[in-house]
């Protein structure tokens, strides 16, 4: 059954727009323009679009799509591995949600926030939304997968923030043993990288930000495929840093110029040219399944990159430089 | 314009000397503070161009990392970031008198801290953003500082030219022309008291 995926992903990946016709929409001087051409390919659902938000609506809408159609053909075991993997999204709502809850805002306004991850297989998020403030939000999560954040006792939000992350993780690696056996060791490398990354940023807080230490320390996600917290604590400088992860040397060295922008561009242009180099060898794996998520998110982000930049009346090389787009 | 009220005697042209004189003083002062408000002035200037060139260059920064966090993160998440600022920035101004001109003065100004508080993402358009609005209250200060010496400046630039065009000329054309009268009236005594010098003499030859 893991062949007929692949092959669907196969079969999917050709609807992805091509380098150029993202460099072409990059290059464009209105939003309206934007619009029209995306249409033809997007369709209804973009052409309604009126203002940068329903673009990104619209867009997020469509990426939601090409996610929740692969749950739709997936079966059992790895079925239950792709719910656990868009769990990801469900956290980044859930993080979303709790920062507005601080900021006491109305239930009407977080839904205009969250992106609809109930559909790839997450929980209903309405009571979150719908919680009075940020203590009955926590106490719900009582009767989740989340329940470990309601007993903490926590000051700083980025700790909760960094427990949802790591539960989501743990929960990932623990399904790992879903998929199968050769594809498994491949997507740990991809998900041990996305948590040497969020480690590293969070390892260069008290050198760059003065960020107290032993915050840093709690921010820190174990990763059973990557380095471990404990070598991380003892790494003082960015010198060691880049000694230790010489090919995160692009990320490490965006965020030394305190570029955090292009350290999220660099954090996605890395792991899309790791898993890029295994596309030959993984052609018909299920891990080609993982690269064709990953290119949705890539398309995704790229297009809302492009609408907002334009919005922003940003110069077209700039705009260009914003994208994450695999080397001609 | 000239006096009301006035009186052609003697001691009433005295005391209009010593008025004059007190005005000319007046008028000397005004002069003084008049030069020195305009040095101050031309001084604020000079730093109110530099720090508004600066507060500009900050502004462009601030705008330019906002878009591209804005391309990169996506609406929703840069909304969101900004749930975790607790308290707001908050100033304190006293007053200060400089050379007579009452001015606002900052005495400090109260950011909210985003270390240890802030994701990782937005802390530089944090730290940059906090800058400038350090720098746009400062900004602020000194325009009202502008504004108030430039008021006070008219004023006394109005209060001289009235010195100077009405109240000191005015003063002496009272003064000269009681000066006039009194001239008149001593002459006419002393032609008086000759007439009545030359009657009494006629009378003892007689």
């Amino acid at each position: 059954m893991t062949t007929y995926l692949v092959c669907k992903c196969h079969a999917y990946k050709s609807r992805l727009l091509p380098r150029r016709l993202i460099l072409e929409l990059a290059s464009l001087s209105r939003l309206e323009e934007f619009v029209e051409i995306l249409s033809t390919i997007y369709g209804r659902r973009l052409s309604e679009a009126k203002s940068l938000w329903d673009v990104e609506a619209a867009l997020t809408e469509m990426f939601i799509d090409r996610l929740s159609t692969l749950l739709k053909i997936s079966f059992e075991n790895i079925r239950e591995f792709l719910i656990q993997y868009y769990r990801r999204f469900e956290v980044q709502n859930l993080i979303r949600i709790m920062r507005m809850k601080i900021a006491r805002e109305s239930a009407e306004r977080i839904k205009e926030l969250i992106i609809p991850s109930e559909r790839l297989g997450g929980m209903d998020l309405d009571p979150f939304v719908r919680a009075r403030d940020f203590n009955e939000f926590i106490s719900l999560l009582s009767e989740t997968m989340y329940r470990k954040i309601c007993e903490m006792e926590v000051e700083n939000p980025l700790i909760l923030e960094s427990m949802f992350r790591w539960i989501y993780y743990r929960g990932v690696f623990d399904k790992i043993s879903k998929i199968p056996r050769d594809d498994r060791r491949d997507a740990m490398e991809v998900l041990g990288m996305e948590l040497d990354l969020h480690n590293i940023r969070v390892c260069m807080l008290p050198m760059l930000y003065g960020y107290d230490r032993r915050l840093a320390e709690k921010l820190l996600i174990d990763n059973p495929a990557g380095k471990s917290k404990i070598l991380l604590m003892e790494l003082r400088s960015i010198k060691e840093l880049l000694e230790e992860f010489p090919r995160y040397r692009s990320f490490i060295e965006a965020l030394m110029r305190r570029e955090e922008w292009r350290a999220e561009i660099e954090y996605f242009r890395i792991l899309k040219s790791e898993v890029d180099k295994k596309r030959i060898s993984k052609y018909i794996s299920f891990f080609y399944v993982l690269k064709y998520i990953l290119d949705c998110e890539v398309e995704y982000r790229n297009l809302r990159s492009i609408a907002i930049s334009i919005h922003h009346n940003l110069p077209v090389d700039v705009r260009r430089g914003l994208l994450i787009l695999p080397r001609a | 314009m000239s006096l009301t009220g006035v009186r052609y005697t003697k001691g009433f042209l005295l005391n209009l000397k010593r008025r004059l004189e007190f005005i000319r003083d007046a008028h000397d002062l005004l002069e003084m503070k008049r030069d020195q408000l305009m040095a101050e002035l031309r001084k604020a200037l000079e730093r109110f161009k530099e720090l508004r060139r600066i507060v500009e260059d900050e502004m462009e920064e601030v705008c330019r990392e906002l878009s591209l966090l804005h391309s990169t993160l996506g609406s929703a998440d840069l909304e969101t970031y900004s749930a975790y600022l607790r308290g707001r920035m908050e100033v304190k101004i006293i007053p200060r008198s400089v050379i007579g001109v009452v001015i606002p003065m900052l005495r400090e100004i109260d950011i909210p801290d985003y270390t240890n508080l802030y994701p990782p993402q937005i802390i530089p358009l944090a730290e940059k953003t906090s800058t400038l609005m350090r720098d746009l209250a400062k900004l602020a200060e000194l325009e009202a500082y502008i504004e108030n010496l430039a008021e006070d400046l008219r004023k006394t630039n109005i209060r001289v030219n009235a010195l100077e065009k009405v109240v000191i000329p005015s003063y002496e054309e009272t003064i000269r022309r009681i000066q006039g009268v009194l001239d008149d009236e001593m002459l006419e005594e002393i032609i008086r008291l000759k007439q009545i010098k030359e009657t009494l003499t006629r009378r003892r030859a007689t």
